[in-house]
């Protein structure tokens, strides 16, 4: 409750156009944009940390708009999350056939390449090749620990969906990356 | 991803996930249901192995999730964000009374008009600048050829918005003998296009050879005219160099760096454009087989979509589709790859059997050594051991690729997957019975994309 109220405080003084508090506020929420975007593109920290100042930088001049009707968090991932979408969609990554042909040819290999690479490496490039519809929802469930609610309230629909997305991008990881079912 | 679809899509498949819970596995697994829907679900996976199965499935996505990090951002984020607040704000404190303006009604409106009244300006003058020196330039030939033009072209408005799509010619178009101009370059490929376009055809082909216009995304290309990509032409791309194509009227392609196309052939029946290595995006709005890619393993034949090709520098393939249909061909055979569908070709191997993205990589592995490595049998054994509803388009494909003994596996493979239509047989599958083929296909088609 105090840490809402201070949160309050400070969008307020946001709109009073106080940089100090807009610090502050930044200091509180950094990590949940930065976290986002940087699984989102799967681990590319000079991306995730474009994402992180436009959304900032959005808030800065858009605080006046923000009616508290909704949580400040639900409005800040729901920038994030538009934001990250609109830059993948800018930069359409093309993906390299030498890639796709060479893991076929590393498979023999492939146990120690498990061996020297972090789990959390694979979950996350692998996170990364999903649909943002399938993405999205697992980043703000695992990512951000939010419920189904809030991400329903994030993404703008209902919870049978996000919790269908959810069965969804499960499956669809597990089979991605079932050779590290011994991993974990 | 499309499969999942097909179970909401069959009643009877949907009946049995009512009966049996399998779209509430996740949120059971995540505490998000009331207590009493979690016993009873808990007590149902103990009697039911396909929903164990699943939950198992699932809970293995949700441990492996569990394993992305938190991080915070550098502190060159919050640096960079200071700069760009100090770049617009000079004095600490008085934000608001700066940006309060900017971000007004009045501004945004005054803003719009400002803008809207501009870009008709520019356009007005552009048009009217490009169509007086477009008409002046070829105003003689016009009159020399003594085209009959219909009533129903020839604004020149209409002239110059058909400018850059293409120089086909409408075989419609009559030219009377003794007042041709000998310099009119008639094309042999002919074009059944609107009759609107039919004086700016004559007015491009007069002067041009058919082309494509492109535009430099980034670094520089090398064209022998500037903005074209003309019939037989190379675009090379290096490393730093990226080009969009204007597939004629019918879409664009996105060259990628350290790519090389040529434009082969460009009219009313076909536009075809040869990919030598490197990567393109193609995304077109076209009727089936009208836009093809060739490549040194396959030839991609557009079926209405958006895909990415890749040639890498032994000239093998890979398609992955996004949007609608390709196909692939390679002496006389095919294989159809929907939407969220892959594949590949190897050269001097020919065509592999598509594959969802989201299978397995034990899976893909399998089919990999199918397709390419004489995995015979043995490979056959493990796509079908690791195949599940996802992989329905792959088993299709195989029927026709193996022998009959095997194909009888397969085909129980399948139909495991997808129930296969009343009209279908086991033995007329077995015998590659086309209409049944294609009837099942019909089937896997329609839940694909449902």
């Amino acid at each position: 409750m105090t840490e809402k109220r201070t949160e309050q405080d400070l969008l307020a003084e946001c709109r009073n156009g106080d940089r100090e508090a807009f610090e502050s506020l930044y200091n509180q929420n950094q990590k949940r944009v930065f976290s986002v975007a940087l699984n989102f593109f799967g681990g590319d920290e000079a991306l995730a940390k474009d994402i992180t100042q436009q959304v900032f930088l959005k808030i800065f001049y858009k605080v006046g708009e923000f009616r508290a009707e909704s949580e400040f968090t639900t409005w800040l991932y729901r920038m994030t999350v538009n934001a990250c979408i609109d830059e993948q969609r800018k930069t359409r990554r093309f993906f390299s056939i030498e890639n796709f042909f060479g893991e076929f040819k590393v498979k023999k290999t492939q146990d120690e390449k498990i061996q020297q690479r972090e789990v959390s490496d694979e979950v996350q490039k692998a996170i990364a090749t999903l649909k943002p519809k399938f993405r999205l929802p697992i980043l703000l469930k695992y990512v951000e620990n939010l419920s189904y609610q809030e991400i329903a309230e994030v993404l703008d629909c209902s919870i049978g969906t996000i919790s269908s997305r959810l069965n969804r991008g499960h499956k669809m990881l597990a089979r991605k990356l079932e050779h590290l079912k011994s991993e974990i | 991803m499309k499969f999942s679809r097909l179970i909401r899509a069959n009643p009877q498949q949907k009946k049995m996930n009512e009966k049996h819970y399998k779209e509430k596995l996740s949120a059971y697994l995540n505490h998000e249901l009331p207590k009493e829907e979690r016993q009873l679900i808990g007590g149902h996976l103990l009697q039911c192995e396909s929903c164990r199965k699943e939950h198992d499935e699932i809970k293995l996505g949700a441990a492996l999730a569990s394993h992305l990090k938190r991080a915070d951002a550098p502190q060159a984020a919050w640096n960079e964000i200071e700069k760009a607040l100090d770049g617009k704000v000079k004095t600490k404190g008085s934000l608001i009374s700066h940006f309060s303006f900017f971000g007004s009604r009045p501004f945004v409106a005054t803003t719009a008009l400002l803008i809207g009244f501009g870009l008709i300006t520019v356009i007005y003058l552009g048009l009217a600048g490009n169509k007086s020196q477009e008409i002046a330039k070829n105003e003689p030939t016009i009159q020399n050829a003594k085209v009959e033009i219909p009533q129903t072209v020839s604004t020149p408005n209409e002239i110059l918005a058909n400018q850059n799509v293409n120089t086909e010619i409408s075989p419609n178009i009559q030219i009377p003998a003794q007042n041709a101009n000998p310099n009119v370059q008639i094309l042999p490929e002919v074009n059944p296009v609107q009759p609107k376009n039919r004086l700016n055809e004559i007015l491009t082909a007069q002067n041009k050879l058919p082309s494509w216009n492109v535009e430099t995304i980034a670094g520089n290309l090398t064209l022998a005219e500037k903005g074209k990509l003309n019939v037989g032409e190379f675009l090379e791309t290096n490393s730093n160099s990226r080009a969009k194509i204007q597939v004629a009227n019918i879409g664009q392609v996105e060259i990628a760096p350290n790519s090389r196309v040529q434009l082969v052939k460009t009219n009313s029946n076909e536009h075809r454009l040869s990919l030598e290595r490197g990567i393109l995006q193609a995304k077109i709005l076209a009727p089936p087989r009208l836009f093809i890619v060739d490549t040194p393993s396959a030839v991609a034949v557009d079926l209405g979509c958006e895909y990415t090709l890749e040639v890498d520098a032994a000239g093998n393939s890979k398609l992955h589709v996004t949007s609608g249909f390709v196909a692939l061909e390679r002496d006389g055979r095919e294989s159809i790859v929907p939407a969220g569908a892959i594949c590949l070709t190897k050269k001097g191997r020919g065509l592999g059997t598509p594959f969802s993205g989201d299978s397995s990589i034990g899976f893909q592995n399998a089919l990999f050594r199918f397709d390419f490595a004489n995995g015979g049998s043995e490979s056959l054994q493990t796509i079908i051991k690791e195949s599940n509803l996802y992989d329905a388009l792959t088993l299709w494909h195989l029927l026709s690729r193996t022998q009959k003994a095997e194909r009888g596996k397969v085909f129980d493979a399948l139909a495991a997957h997808i129930k296969p239509p009343a009209n279908i047989t086991r033995e007329g599958i077995l015998r590659l019975n086309k209409k049944m083929l294609d009837a099942w296909w019909k089937e896997i088609e329609n839940v694909w994309f449902e």
